[in-house]
């Protein structure tokens, strides 16, 4: 059993798209989590991920994420921050309270 | 006038009757003398004596020297009998004595003779040269006014010389005339044995042990000042008296003697007067301290047990004949020095000789005490002995000890055979301990080397995942205490079982302990804990509160729901408490040995486990345990038994599973349940599942890739401060463990 996680996206403002993840990235899943960047990501517009419904996320999500870094903007409670400060996403990371 | 009065002190006679055909002769003579102490003999005067045979005798009255009858006695007819008189002391010719016959009891024939010599002291009596039968002189009057001797029967010298009333000269002098001038005065009333110098008198001193020493000064070989000294080294004859002769006159003749250690002086020439009475007051004092030494010596012997006096170096001075018996080591190799040969081979047996150095080293350095320790008989044989010390200071000899020793090999072996049969009912009623993760327990018996005792604990796994925790502490500690311990443990379990409750639990176990000889006021700790939430429920039935000790030093007591010992009450009803053990949080629970000490409150002891307890807080539960185990004890070990349980909440978390990616959902779920109870911030939760998964993540890689079906194995453990999250693949090569603080 891979571990859940629950993909979808939409039009966000500005027209960028939203990404959004609920549930846990690990490497059992990361596949799909990469799918629906790249879908997500493909028209090369901006791209908001968001993952404040994620509460688990490790080097497999963050290898997923890196690629975009450039051009994405992050949205993430304080769990995933110490994360992705370290991998270097905190620039483009907003950290909102958790739900 | 004892000698002439109204009765002769030898013949219950008075002297007029006894000497009434001579009285008119030598009654005023003999007054006179008596009482102007002027000499009565002169050369030329002829004394009518009137003699018998010794014919008729009455019984009892010994042979004496006997002049004939009815014939005027001259002075040598006397010296003929008796040899002449001492030349030197007596003027010459002899003015001063005169010989009178002794009539026998009941008056008739004389007996003996009687020989008055009267000076301004008292002068030596003539010996009989023959060396016959009853020649010893016997003063009667010995005062400074007259020497009055009879001549008459006395027991012979050889018996003298076996009588040990009679007291003993050693006479050292190199001058032939001195020692048969000087043997002369002392041999009525004393045992003399004459050598000629100072060696001789040495060995003589040593083995006839006599009561008095007379030494020249100047003496071949080993002068009279070299004997003092050499005496006075040697514990035997140390307090031996000493009286010294010499020819050197002046004060610092007599300080040099003095000083060596002699007991008294006395300058060439002397009068016999002056000698005897020096002698007399020396052998007086020498009897006394004899009489004191043969008291304490009696004393002594007649112990049962082993005595032994030992210096502050700790050397063995001196024993009783029990010791002898007991170690096979006699008085004749004293003083023993360290190390003692009753102790054990050093090479052969170490921890024997340790013990026995150990109790050696006790006795040099401590006031008093006791010691237990192995010894070895001179014919090889092990023995254990309890001994007994005491400190004494003496104005004399400085510090001594003082002791005894009791042959306890029975004992020992008694109990040997007990601890034997006693680690055999260990075992049964134990069993083999397998603790639930997060306790660790320690348990120490009083009795060593029993290893059971009357404490005891227990950790009972129920079935709704609970666990329950019993400290109990029957009175005593000794096999008996053991047997009940057993039983009352035993009941515990079904009762836990069947009704997870401390205060029921109890409440039963009072009913139980009335039922069991020798288990009333029992005391027990009970808890159960919910591992999962650290929540407990408890009860105690008289038994020392339990200890948590917070991760920030904090301490709680468990001091609630507390109530009398087993079976002091049966009608009382048990409360039970709760408390939640904080996360991260110590729970020692423990009996009083290990708390209680003589001299200390155990409001104290108690504070003092808890804070061994918070101290230990980053380390393992197994250090912990010993560290409680080793450094709250008592210098001399725990007298009390002592059983402790320490439980750390949470539990390390152990999981096994298969190095598969669909197993990283559940235990990550499992981990963060896990670190939820342990009461850390989110932050470091989540930092803790990262690494913990990436490290799973990357095992399950290799697992794959090097050992299909591999399992990994996570071990996640907390401290007060400290989490240690460890993740190994099986069975592939340990991933290193990796800490956060």
């Amino acid at each position: 059993m891979t571990t859940p996680l629950e993909l979808s996206s939409g039009h966000g403002d500005n027209e960028s798209i939203v990404l959004t993840a609920a549930g846990e990235i690990d490497m059992s899943n990361v596949a799909r989590f990469r799918d629906a960047l790249s879908q997500a990501g493909a028209d090369g517009t901006g791209l908001i991920v968001d993952l404040t419904k994620v509460d688990y996320l490790d080097s497999a999500g963050l290898t997923a994420l890196l690629p975009y870094a450039p051009r994405i903007r992050i949205i993430a409670t304080a769990v995933l921050a110490p994360v992705l400060a370290i991998s270097g996403l905190d620039p483009v990371t907003t950290v909102v309270t958790g739900p | 006038m004892p000698l002439l009065g109204d009765k002769h002190p030898a013949l219950g006679l008075p002297g007029q009757q006894v000497w009434s055909e001579i009285w008119d002769t030598i009654g005023p003579m003999l007054h006179s003398v008596l009482s102007t102490g002027q000499a009565t003999w002169s050369e030329d005067l002829l004394l009518p004596l009137a003699t018998s045979s010794t014919a008729d005798l009455s019984p009892g009255w010994p042979v004496g020297h006997v002049l004939r009858t009815g014939q005027p006695v001259t002075l040598t007819d006397v010296t003929d009998r008796f040899g002449p008189l001492p030349s030197g002391d007596w003027p010459d010719p002899p003015t001063e004595a005169m010989v009178l016959p002794l009539q026998g009891d009941g008056g008739g024939a004389p007996v003996g003779v009687i020989v008055l010599a009267a000076s301004a002291g008292p002068r030596p009596i003539p010996t009989c040269k023959r060396r016959c039968a009853g020649c010893l002189p016997r003063t009667t009057r010995g005062s400074a006014d007259v020497a009055a001797s009879v001549l008459v029967s006395a027991p012979a010298r050889t018996r003298v010389a076996h009588d040990p009333g009679v007291p003993h000269i050693l006479l050292a002098d190199d001058n032939a005339d001195m020692r048969e001038y000087l043997q002369r005065l002392l041999l009525p009333r004393y045992q003399v044995t004459t050598v000629t110098d100072g060696l001789a008198a040495l060995d003589a001193a040593r083995s006839l042990r006599p009561d008095l020493v007379i030494s020249d000064v100047m003496m071949p070989r080993l002068d009279g000042i070299g004997l003092v000294n050499t005496l006075r080294a040697d514990p035997r004859t140390a307090d031996l008296p000493v009286l010294l002769l010499s020819a050197r006159a002046g004060q610092d003749a007599a300080i040099e003697g003095l000083d060596a250690g002699a007991d008294d002086y006395l300058v060439k020439p002397f009068s016999a007067a002056e000698l005897l009475a020096r002698v007399r007051a020396s052998v007086q004092l020498s009897r006394m301290r004899g009489q004191h030494a043969r008291w304490r010596a009696a004393l002594i012997e007649s112990l049962h047990e082993a005595f032994f006096v030992c210096g502050s170096s700790g050397d063995v001075l001196e024993i009783n004949s029990a010791f002898a018996d007991m170690l096979g080591y006699d008085a004749g190799g004293l003083p023993y020095r360290a190390p003692h040969p009753w102790w054990p081979d050093a090479e052969s047996d170490p921890d024997a000789f340790r013990m026995a150095e150990g109790a050696y080293l006790t006795i040099r350095d401590q006031h008093a005490g006791s010691f237990t320790v192995p010894f070895t008989h001179s014919d090889g044989h092990r023995l254990w002995v309890t001994g007994v010390f005491n400190e004494v200071v003496d104005q004399e000899n400085g510090r001594v000890v003082v002791g005894t020793l009791r042959d306890v090999t029975a004992e020992h072996d008694a109990r040997q055979q007990d601890s034997e049969t006693a680690l055999i009912l260990q075992r049964a009623i134990l069993g083999p301990v397998q603790l639930p993760a997060g306790f660790s327990a320690r348990y120490e018996p009083a009795t060593r080397p029993l290893e059971v005792g009357g404490d005891w604990h227990d950790i009972v796994g129920l079935p709704d995942g609970r666990i329950a925790i019993v400290v109990g502490d029957c009175v005593g500690h000794d096999l008996g205490a053991a047997t009940v311990m057993g039983q009352l443990r035993s009941a515990c379990r079904p009762l836990l079982l069947q009704d997870a409750s401390p205060g029921r639990m109890l409440a039963a176990m009072d009913k139980f302990a009335a039922s069991v000889p020798e288990a009333e006021f029992t005391t027990m700790f009970c808890a159960i804990l919910d591992p999962a939430s650290g929540q407990l429920t408890y009860s105690a039935a008289g038994h020392p509160p339990g200890i948590a000790a917070h991760p920030d030093g904090a301490i709680d007591l468990l001091d609630r729901a507390r109530s009398y010992p087993l079976a002091a009450s049966l009608h009382a009803e048990r409360d039970e408490a709760s408390y939640a053990l904080p996360p991260r949080s110590t729970l020692l629970l423990y009996t009083d040995g290990l708390v209680e000490r003589r001299g200390r409150s155990l409001t104290d002891g108690i504070v003092e486990a808890g804070a061994a307890v918070v101290s230990g807080g980053e380390d393992s539960l197994e250090d912990l345990a010993n560290q409680l185990m080793t450094h709250l004890a008592p210098p001399g070990g725990y007298g009390d038994d002592v059983a402790i349980v320490l439980y750390r909440h949470p539990a390390p978390l152990d999981l096994s599973f298969p190095a598969d990616t669909r197993q990283l959902r559940p235990v990550r779920a499992q981990l963060r349940g896990w670190l939820d109870s342990c009461g850390l911030s989110t932050r470091l939760v989540q930092d803790a599942l990262v690494a913990a998964g990436e490290a799973v993540a990357n095992a399950v890689e290799h697992g794959h890739r090097d050992h299909p079906g591999g399992q990994i194995q996570l071990r996640a453990a907390v401290t007060a401060n400290r989490l240690c999250l460890t993740i190994a693949s099986r069975p592939a090569r340990p991933a290193p463990p990796s800490r956060w603080t």
